[in-house]
């Protein structure tokens, strides 16, 4: 029982990270088009930023993690005004070699700037665990959940209730009429650069305790976030964040009760047996072609 | 005297395909003009370099100042707000939410139609307030899309085919709404049932292959009811022929 509701719970903060950085590629590609193959070098950044802010100088957890996302954000401005902005006249996949070329970039400013060695940002709970129901789960665990769902709820309330929210929901059902309706669709798109970096950046922050900070941090949880967005079928973020903490947790207990050597591989595994199953993700409508 | 809108030598060019031959145009304030003329005969084109989504040669210019080269979104802010054809809603958003992305183009204009007055206008809309845009009827979305462009406060409206595929009923809804919003709004509308947009307007312009081929009062032109109907016929007789060739050929 203890073991089961251990692999649970690390199932469920990992995927509240995977969330944060899924949302973000969706919320992007939902109002710009544009697929941000930086978006696990940002929150590779995040981790970076709050190990300089918190080990390098010593500056207490909440205001490091208020500038980790501050900063990430103000990156993800730049590189809208360095990959995005200019080449807004050509075709989207310009945009999207685009990101990659800037998600390499960015990986080697980070070697540069803090070398290849791993580090460690220590948790604001030190190894402190929380002993339920058989397991301990580590504070930075129930951080993780807690903050990723208050974070969630306050991007679904700016989505829902506010004139912000419903501009870019309207920018992303319809790009061309929204600018009939006077929507600064450029305003926007800087916005949505900086906000989906801002996920990034404080997922990265989040998960640094739980992980060793390597360059290659981002990279590779990047990629089961990328599952999770082709599972929510790219368009609908409620489906996207119940893909990401379904493929982790399936993820967890494989690597608990079947191999942990293939941890890494499981969520290909779930993505290509989802895809086969649904071939327009988890939640979409099956379009029935005929011939 | 200058009109609210003026258009000079306006030329709209897709490719090698001039889809607007250099036409002239005005709409002055409080005018409600008629822009007819048969399918492809370059009306929604000309709509659509108006209002910026379309590169167009020509001046235009609104309220007196230059549009070109100003981007679609400003221009709207600016009080030219166009209704698109096909109605457009943004299907992921409620009636009501499509309402209130119209007031984002206020630019701090004063509304002649509040919300309130758009649900007077439109009374079908009331109930159907919190339903999600795309179960609405082409009618209901034609009418949701007028209110969503009146609410931005438009100095001048412009109404790409509100006719296009309702019910004759439905049709009469809108128009009996699009007659009080005149009484306020300045309006251009594209049309292609001739009759309707005359019964509406002062003053239109008749397109045929992209230049303007009569032009005056409204009812001058309904009495020339002959020479109206061979131009909105022509186009589609071509396209007729064009069909006749293709059929032939296979």
């Amino acid at each position: 029982m203890g073991h089961f509701v251990g692999l649970l719970a690390s199932g469920v903060a990992q995927g509240a990270i995977a969330a944060l950085i899924a949302l973000g590629i969706v919320l992007l590609h939902q109002t710009t088009g544009v697929v941000n193959f930086a978006q696990g070098d940002l929150l590779t950044l995040g981790a970076y930023f709050g190990v300089w802010l918190v080990v390098d100088h010593g500056i207490a957890t909440i205001p490091a993690y208020l500038i980790v996302v501050a900063l990430v954000f103000g990156v993800g401005v730049a590189m809208e005004r360095i990959g995005y902005a200019p080449l807004r006249r050509q075709p989207i996949l310009a945009v999207v070699i685009s990101t990659f070329a800037l998600a390499l970039g960015l990986r080697s400013l980070i070697i540069l700037w803090q070398g290849n060695d791993q580090k460690t940002l220590p948790s604001p709970f030190g190894g402190r665990v929380w002993h339920f129901a058989g397991a301990a789960i580590p504070y930075q665990s129930v951080l993780i959940v807690a903050v990723t769902g208050v974070v969630l709820a306050g991007l679904m309330l700016m989505l829902h209730r506010s004139s912000i929210g419903r501009q870019v929901r309207a920018l992303a059902a319809d790009r061309e009429t929204a600018l009939l309706q006077g929507i600064r669709v450029t305003r926007l798109s800087v916005l949505m650069f900086g906000l989906s970096a801002a996920l990034a950046g404080l997922g990265g922050v989040l998960v640094a305790p739980t992980l060793t900070v390597s360059p290659q941090l981002g990279f590779t949880l990047l990629l089961s976030s990328f599952a999770a967005t082709v599972l929510g079928g790219f368009d609908r973020m409620g489906a996207t964040v119940l893909a990401a903490f379904g493929i982790a947790i399936v993820q967890q207990m494989a690597a608990g009760y079947v191999s942990a050597d293939y941890v890494e591989a499981y969520p290909y595994l779930i993505l290509l047996v989802a895809l086969v199953l649904r071939p327009s993700g988890l939640f979409g409508e099956v379009v029935r072609v005929r011939y | 005297m200058s009109a609210l809108l003026e258009v000079r030598g306006l030329v709209v060019s897709y490719g090698p395909v001039d889809a607007v031959r250099g036409i002239d145009l005005e709409v002055g304030a409080g005018e409600t003009v008629a822009l007819l003329g048969a399918n492809g005969a370059g009306k929604s084109s000309t709509l659509r370099a108006l209002s910026g989504l379309v590169k167009a040669r020509g001046e235009v210019r609104f309220g007196g100042a230059d549009l070109r080269r100003v981007s679609p979104d400003a221009i709207a802010r600016a009080g030219l707000v166009h209704v698109p054809e096909g109605r457009m809603p943004f299907r992921s958003l409620t009636t009501e939410e499509n309402l209130l992305v119209g007031t984002v183009a206020r630019g701090g204009r004063t509304a002649e139609f509040a919300l309130s007055d758009v649900y007077d206008l439109f009374p079908p809309l009331t109930k159907l307030r919190r339903r999600g845009s795309w179960t609405l009827s082409g009618g209901e979305q034609q009418m949701m899309a007028t209110g969503r462009g009146l609410l931005a406060a438009p100095r001048l409206l412009l109404l790409d085919e509100p006719s296009l595929g309702l019910a004759p009923a439905v049709v009469d809804t809108v128009y009996a709404a699009l007659r009080e919003v005149r009484e306020k709004i300045s309006v251009l509308v594209v049309e292609q049932n001739a009759g309707l947009a005359l019964g509406l307007c002062e003053r239109a312009y008749v397109l045929a292959a992209g230049e303007i081929a009569m032009s005056g009062p409204a009812a001058e032109l309904a009495d020339r009811e002959s020479l109206l109907a061979s131009y909105l016929a022509r186009e589609s007789d071509a396209d007729h022929e064009v069909h006749q060739d293709e059929r032939q050929a296979g």
